[in-house]
């Protein structure tokens, strides 16, 4: 193949945009988050700016590709947990009792960084919970706080 | 003298959990993930030291036995554990350094008496082979297994293990 470059990487250093779709997207913990379903590049800078994941029938995230930290014939690698997967999931306090659920996680504009956790404690009741105030984002949310001190505090 | 008299100090009963602030409490490891429920207490019966709890998995799934040293603490709500324990890696997806599916893990072989892994059985495939990856070739393990190797890689450290 004839190549025209007069900077950038060669043919053979680059990917074909195209086999990327249908790829499947991986976080940093290994959570499998769905599938590229689309490429999306700047029409000025003409740079390849992020990927659509399909991750189930009708739910789609954009993801920025600086949140990628590796591009593979496979796969697409974040460097991120999307806060989106923590939707849902139980808030735990310090001492291990169940204090809610999450309904929506409070973000920086829209970069990943959560700034407020909004749990939901019963049907009807929900309170905001800065993001310090939590130790670990895992399988669970857990609070710094036992359940008491959480009770106390957030729902004074 | 009585054993009593001379082993335990007022002040340490002051402080003492019974077997009723253990039993029945949720088990949690560090993720935040709940393990089970604590349905019994494993005492050596010689020197009445606490060895472990029995964790009950729930309904037709095998319990499993965690040592004392892996609980961090033990509250009123629940028993928080200072380790994952290693039969939690079981079902997870295994995923090369490329974002390759390897498999998926089958049963997780640890050293004896220990909570380290000797290797993990993971099965390649629905009717594929089993394969047994070192734990030389695992990157981490949080929601999925992430190895260090490529799937090329991989049969390269396999084939040397043979």
């Amino acid at each position: 193949m004839e190549s025209f470059i007069r900077e950038g990487q060669s043919y053979e250093d680059t990917k074909s945009a195209g086999s990327l779709v249908g790829k499947r997207v991986l976080s940093k913990s290994g959570d499998v988050i769905g599938r590229v379903m689309q490429l999306r590049i700047d029409p000025d800078k003409r740079t390849l700016e992020g990927v659509v994941v399909r991750r189930k029938l009708f739910l789609t995230l954009y993801i920025c590709m600086s949140y990628v930290t590796r591009v593979t014939d496979k796969a697409l690698m974040l460097g991120i947990d999307p806060a989106a997967l923590f939707k849902g999931r139980a808030v735990v306090s310090s001492d291990g009792k169940k204090f809610g659920t999450v309904a929506v996680l409070e973000r920086a504009g829209e970069t990943n960084e959560v700034v407020r956790v909004v749990v939901r404690r019963h049907l009807y009741k929900k309170l905001a919970i800065p993001k310090e105030d939590f130790s670990r984002f895992g399988t669970s949310l857990i609070l710094k706080r036992t359940y008491d001190e959480a009770r106390k505090e957030y729902t004074a | 003298m009585t054993k009593q008299e001379k082993n335990t100090r007022p002040e340490e009963l002051e402080h003492a959990i019974t077997s009723e602030d253990v039993l029945g409490k949720d088990v949690i490891d560090p993720r935040g993930t709940f393990i089970g429920v604590t349905d019994k207490l494993l005492l050596n019966p010689d020197t009445m030291e606490v060895l472990g709890i029995s964790v009950d998995k729930g309904f037709l799934k095998k319990g499993l036995v965690i040592g004392v040293g892996h609980i961090r603490q033990v509250t009123p709500h629940a028993v928080l554990l200072a380790t994952t324990p290693a039969s939690q890696i079981r079902g997870m997806s295994v995923f090369c350094s490329d974002g390759t599916k390897a498999g998926t893990v089958e049963a997780v072989v640890l050293e004896e008496s220990s909570n380290q892994i000797q290797y993990l059985e993971v099965r390649t495939g629905t009717f594929g082979n089993t394969i047994q990856i070192p734990p030389g070739a695992i990157e981490y393990i949080e929601s999925n297994v992430m190895l260090n190797t490529s799937p090329e890689e991989l049969k390269i450290v396999l084939q040397q293990l043979k």
